[in-house]
């Protein structure tokens, strides 16, 4: 190929890419979940970034008092307004499930496709990982974590996401992989000569990233809801952050203060569903292949074989 | 099927190693005690071995001999005093024929052995200050003593009280009895363990195991782990042990060593032995996510079979509606609300707010107590179990609406096969081997999720411990304790290979492998 054709060649490679997404995301927006879904999300991002420009919440002698038209959701045992606690702790739900979802995505692609591209040792090498660090919880990492180190705060969470749960993504990943890899664009790319970091990056990658498309808003969820369900469990900490966690935990003291469990119990509710509702939504956008574990009433063709397989650590990960 | 069980071991077992590596990359991460490298606390960490091999493994020999080398020299040798009586017999016959800086430095290595060693006639019998004439006959009248077996004798005399004199002798040989001493610990008698202790005591005061007293129970297991720790300290390797001591006597190596014989150390909250609660506290575990995971797994597939065959339907729907909205519940707000709700105060009191069983039931019938049980763990078990009840429902769903169109069942139903004979032969058979291979996934998260369950409803299990160890930065528990989770799982993932291959013939006549 002569170099002059390319920026024309590079430029239609674009075009039919954008084409492409656009119609991904007509068809995701054509259900209703998915629009709940993603207003969900959206809104969750957006208070995250917003908060940044509210007061932390000061506390008050007014302690524990339940919902009223001056503290709508009530005060904890700090005399902080719930509401502002509430709003200030997405910023670390956000914090914690964005970057956990990115690292996870990031190792589970690159050690998925790399291993499930080149075979060989490598793949012996990162399938036996995988396996070994399946069989660790996420939630028993993260205590022995805090403990041995002893800093409490959502980046354990993160380090224990990026260093654990990305095999789910990379066992999805590395199986999409392996069937695009045989494909008949792949091989022809390959017989015109094109480097096999080049077949992997641009022929073979595009067809198999949508594993990983389905799980980050998942391992989001999951991140913020581990960091939450251990901050609760942990000793109660008067200097500690206003987050959703710190509420619940002023909940197991005061058992009698429903207002503190209710809300932050309903918000993480809330931005774990709407997480959940991107996530089908994708997956259903991406691979009606893949459609069979989705809500029912959504036509389920045959699946391929292993399908249900490949999907089955996706949806495992809420709790 | 047994040579399936044992393919499956082996092929288990470099995870099991995994296992301990990541266990042990968590054990790295402990920072360095406070005190300094040198000092107790990191040595009990092997803080002062290399990680993952030695070049120059050392044992007492070695460090004799390195000190002797360096006192040749005339540089300033380490003070192995310390060491007590297992230096006479390395040092005592090779002393004449040192130079003359080194073996200043030897009599003054073997001078505190002396005083315990000598009678007042042997001591009399040389002139004072003259310490080599001294040291040299007394090793020829005593060299017999320095025998493994002859300690050996005398532990075992010690042990049965039949002699009296048994304890004096020990105690002149002082650290060269410790050894046997140590493994005489093993006798579990009484009035046997006590006098080995109290001479163990006498023997090394300065270990951390002397302070706690003879009739401590946790005493002789403190003794074992500062052996664990000490021992190349007061022993000279054999020739099998110095050749596997590159890899033994590393962090890793010692780490490997501590998981093969349970011997996990010491528990920082309470000083207990770290094993012996994690194999009490795990049965608790365990029995509650086994318990989680049948319940879910018998409720999911009758679910799962319902909800596809009446597709699309009211019922169909419902539960796919309240599946989502479960689903997306975090665990432990639900045990919360449930705890306030139907457990104790606030709300209704129609389940007791925690623990294991009711207080003043010691002495109840067999059928009281278990019916008790089952009240207590009945929220629990729920709480733990509604999140896998769930996610398998949904796959046997999916697994029952791919069979059902496949077209064995068509022909089934086509040459007049009743609809119960369909799904049950037909359908269910071949549907239920994924899900049962998920239902051993479960397992791991099962226990992952325990620990949370546990530490809301006041259940002795892993979980409670954990926090607690967490508050406590107690490094060996938490190391100990992923460990051990990680093993359950890697269990529970054979268990449910196993089940496949009961329910699935196929896997069994091509030798397992994962479908």
């Amino acid at each position: 190929m002569r170099l002059s054709e390319r920026p024309s060649q590079f430029a239609g490679f674009v075009r039919a890419r954008i084409r492409q997404r656009a119609g991904m995301l007509r068809v995701l927006w054509r259900t209703r979940r998915a629009r709940v879904g993603l207003a969900g999300l959206l809104t969750v991002v957006l208070i995250a970034v917003l908060t940044g420009f509210l007061a932390v919440p000061a506390t008050s002698p007014r302690i524990l008092e339940a919902p009223s038209l001056g503290h709508l959701l009530g005060t904890d045992a700090e005399g902080r307004d719930v509401l502002a606690c509430l709003l200030h702790g997405t910023r670390t739900g956000v914090a914690a499930g964005l970057s956990s979802a990115a690292l996870v995505v990031l190792f589970g692609v690159t050690l998925g496709a790399v291993s499930g591209f080149y075979g060989g040792r490598l793949d012996a090498f990162v399938t036996r990982t995988i396996e070994v660090l399946l069989s660790v919880p996420a939630v028993v990492a993260v205590l022995a974590l805090r403990g041995i180190t002893g800093q409490h705060g959502f980046l354990d969470v993160v380090v224990v996401f990026g260093v654990l749960r990305w095999t789910d993504v990379a066992r999805m990943t590395r199986a999409e992989v392996l069937r695009a890899r045989n494909s008949d664009w792949a091989l022809a790319a390959h017989a015109l000569g094109l480097p096999p970091w080049k077949v992997l990056w641009r022929h073979v990658l595009p067809d198999a990233v949508s594993p990983a498309v389905v799980a980050a808003p998942i391992a989001m969820g999951a991140a913020i809801v581990v960091d939450a369900s251990l901050t609760m469990l942990g000793a109660p900490d008067p200097d500690a952050p206003a987050t959703w966690g710190a509420l619940l935990a002023g909940a197991r003291l005061h058992r009698d203060a429903w207002w503190l469990a209710v809300f932050p119990g309903l918000a993480l509710f809330a931005c774990v569903a709407s997480f959940n509702l991107v996530s089908e939504s994708l997956r259903d956008a991406l691979d009606p292949h893949l459609r069979t574990l989705a809500v029912p009433g959504v036509e389920a063709p045959p699946t391929r074989e292993g399908a249900a397989i490949n999907t089955r650590r996706s949806d495992r990960t809420n709790r | 099927m047994l040579r399936l069980i044992l393919r499956r071991w082996l092929v288990v077992a470099p995870t099991l190693v995994g296992v301990t590596l990541v266990s042990f990359a968590l054990l790295t991460l402990a920072p360095p005690p406070r005190e300094g490298l040198e000092s107790e606390a990191a040595r009990a960490l092997f803080l002062d071995l290399p990680t993952f091999v030695s070049a120059d493994p050392r044992d007492l020999e070695r460090d004799v001999e390195s000190a002797l080398e360096r006192a040749v020299h005339g540089d300033a040798a380490p003070d192995l005093s310390g060491r007590g009586a297992v230096l006479v017999p390395i040092l005592a016959p090779r002393l004449s024929a040192l130079p003359a800086p080194a073996q200043r430095w030897a009599l003054a290595q073997l001078a505190p052995s002396g005083d315990l060693l000598a009678s007042e006639a042997e001591r009399d019998g040389v002139a004072a200050g003259d310490d080599l004439t001294f040291w040299v006959e007394l090793y020829d009248s005593r060299r017999l003593d320095f025998r493994a077996s002859h300690v050996r004798r005398l532990v075992r005399r010690l042990r049965e009280g039949r002699s009296l004199h048994a304890a004096e002798q020990l105690r002149a040989l002082g650290t060269f009895a410790v050894a046997e001493l140590i493994a005489a610990l093993d006798d579990e008698r009484v009035d046997s363990q006590r006098r080995v202790l109290s001479l163990l005591s006498g023997l090394v005061p300065q270990a951390p195991a002397a302070r706690l007293g003879t009739s401590d129970p946790r005493a002789p297991e403190a003794w074992r782990e500062w052996w664990f720790v000490h021992r190349p300290d007061y022993v000279v390797f054999g020739p099998l042990e110095r050749a596997i001591a590159p890899v033994t006597e590393t962090r890793y190596g010692k780490w490997l060593a501590r998981l093969l014989t349970l011997r996990l150390g010491t528990s920082a909250v309470d000083g207990e032995a770290v094993a012996g609660k994690l194999l009490q506290r795990g049965a608790v575990t365990v029995a509650l996510a086994t318990l989680a995971a049948a319940l879910a797994f018998l409720l999911a597939v009758p679910l799962g079979t319902v909800t596809a065959v009446r597709r699309d339907g009211v019922f169909d729907r419902l539960v796919g509606a309240l599946g989502f909205v479960l689903y997306s519940l975090p665990v432990v707000w639900v045990g919360t609300l449930v705890l306030g709700a139907v457990c104790g105060a606030p709300g209704l009191a129609l389940f007791p707010p925690g623990g294991l069983s009711s207080a003043g039931l010691a002495g109840a019938p067999l059928l009281t107590r278990a019916l008790d049980l089952a009240w207590h763990l009945a929220m629990p078990v729920f709480c733990l179990a509604y999140p896998s009840l769930i996610v398998l429902s949904r796959h046997q769903r999916s697994a029952v609406l791919n069979v059902i169109r496949s077209d064995y069942v068509r022909t089934a139903r086509a040459k007049g096969v009743p609809e119960h004979r369909v799904l049950r032969s037909h359908v269910l058979r071949n549907a239920l081997p994924p899900v049962v291979t998920l239902a051993g996934l479960e397992v791991p998260l099962l226990v992952g999720t325990s620990v949370l369950v546990e530490e809301l409803f006041a259940i002795p299990g892993l979980g409670r411990e954990t926090v607690a160890a967490v508050a406590a930065r107690d490094v060996a528990w938490l190391v100990a304790v992923t460990a051990a989770v990680a093993i359950v799982g890697v269990v529970g993932l054979l268990v449910g290979d196993l089940f496949v291959a009961l329910v699935d013939p196929r896997t069994r006549r091509s030798g397992g492998g994962r479908r």
